[in-house]
Formats: C-alpha cells, sequence, structure tokens
C-alpha cells in the first residue's frame, strides 16, 4: 500500500508562567483545484479527527473563482458552542502524488484549515499517528 | 532538512506565513491569507507552502460540524 509521511510540525505556545512550550501538531500539505484550476500555494492544514468536514478560509475558494455562498450553507459547531457558516464546495484534493475528489467548506469566519473525517480521513486506508516518530502516517 | 524554529514564529501568532520549500525561513506574512498572497505576488513568488500560526497564548480545539 502506498505510504506517505509527514513530520509534525512545532507550533509555539506560552502557557501562564510565560514559559515557552512546542506544541507538535499533525499537518499535512495539501493542493487543491476547483474546475480545472489550481489554487497556486501549497496549504499546510490540521489533521482533526474531531472535525467532520474540511474546513478552510474562505478567501481560498475566491482565488479559485468559487462563488463561495452559492454553495450549500452549513454551521460549523464545537467548542463553546459557537457556530460558524461555511459552504460546501466541491474540490479536487492533492496529497504528495495522490489525489481524490472531496468537498471543502469554506467560511468567511474561520482561519485555521482543517482536515476532518468525512472530508478526508475516509479517503485513506489507515492514518497513524506516530508519537514517538512525530510522524503522520497515511496509507491509500 | 533544516526547519524553522519555533520560537521564531511567535511574532506571526494569529497570521499567515508562507514558507519557501526547505521550511527554513518565512518569505512573507500576512494577518489574512489574501494579504498574503499580494505579497507573494508582488514578489512573483508561487509555489510557496503557506501555514497559519495559532495564537500564541490560547489552546486550539477546532470545530466539528453538529
Amino acid at each position: 500500500m502506498p505510504t506517505l509521511n509527514f513530520e509534525y510540525l512545532p507550533r509555539p505556545y506560552i502557557d501562564n508562567n510565560d514559559k515557552f512550550h512546542e506544541i507538535y501538531k499533525s499537518i499535512i500539505p495539501i493542493r487543491l483545484s476547483s474546475h480545472h484550476r489550481l489554487y497556486p500555494h501549497t496549504i499546510e492544514c490540521l489533521l482533526d479527527s474531531g472535525a467532520d468536514f474540511n474546513l478552510l478560509p474562505a478567501h481560498i475558494g475566491e482565488k479559485l473563482q468559487i462563488k463561495i455562498n452559492k454553495g450549500l450553507p452549513t454551521t460549523h459547531m464545537g467548542i463553546g458552542n459557537v457556530g460558524i457558516t461555511a459552504y460546501q464546495h466541491k474540490v479536487k484534493m492533492f496529497i504528495g502524488t495522490y489525489s481524490f475528489e472531496t468537498t471543502v467548506d469554506f467560511s468567511f469566519d474561520h482561519r485555521i484549515p482543517i482536515l476532518g473525517t468525512y472530508g478526508f480521513f475516509r479517503f485513506f486506508k489507515t492514518i497513524i499517528f506516530n508519537q514517538k516518530e512525530l510522524q503522520t502516517e497515511l496509507t491509500y | 532538512m533544516k526547519k524553522i524554529d519555533a520560537k521564531k514564529l511567535i511574532k506571526y501568532e494569529d497570521q499567515y506565513v508562507a514558507f519557501k520549500g526547505d521550511k527554513s525561513s518565512v518569505l512573507a506574512f500576512g494577518i489574512t491569507i489574501k494579504e498574503l498572497e499580494k505579497k507573494l505576488d508582488k514578489l512573483e513568488i508561487t509555489n510557496a507552502i503557506i501555514s497559519y500560526i495559532p495564537p500564541i497564548g490560547k489552546s486550539l480545539s477546532p470545530l466539528c460540524q453538529p
């Protein structure tokens, strides 16, 4: 089975005692296309097993000339019971040499790119969060 | 592969940064992706790696759809 490996990436965090920490996160680089237009850059997305769908800032979709508000309106909720509106669109997603058709919910109220279980995880046979090696292993 | 030190990302908290391929340095940054893209377009850079740096003093707990 083909395997893709991505090292966890450290992100800075400063606690209430002003102590610096590095929090290692499972972050996956993806490319996106829609209607044969390719977004010009790689987007690093947080692999989030607690999220159902992919959720990206709306401007990425606008750059692909997607009419954001014409997508299926959805509400995303979670921590703190706060809800945001997103619009679902079909896209083609590329991870290394692997690609598949999926959906992305684009929101004007969201900043961190997220890959969720139904929008991303289900296109893989296994996803291993290797905490010893600090890397994510995806097989498809 | 040499990677950028996480401490050097502190000044970019709650912003988007663009790395070059080896992630050794930040090419440009912006509060929004749109702002970052404009800078990259001006620099005539394509194929950058865009990443969001979360707020430093806050824990991250992303969303799910009901």
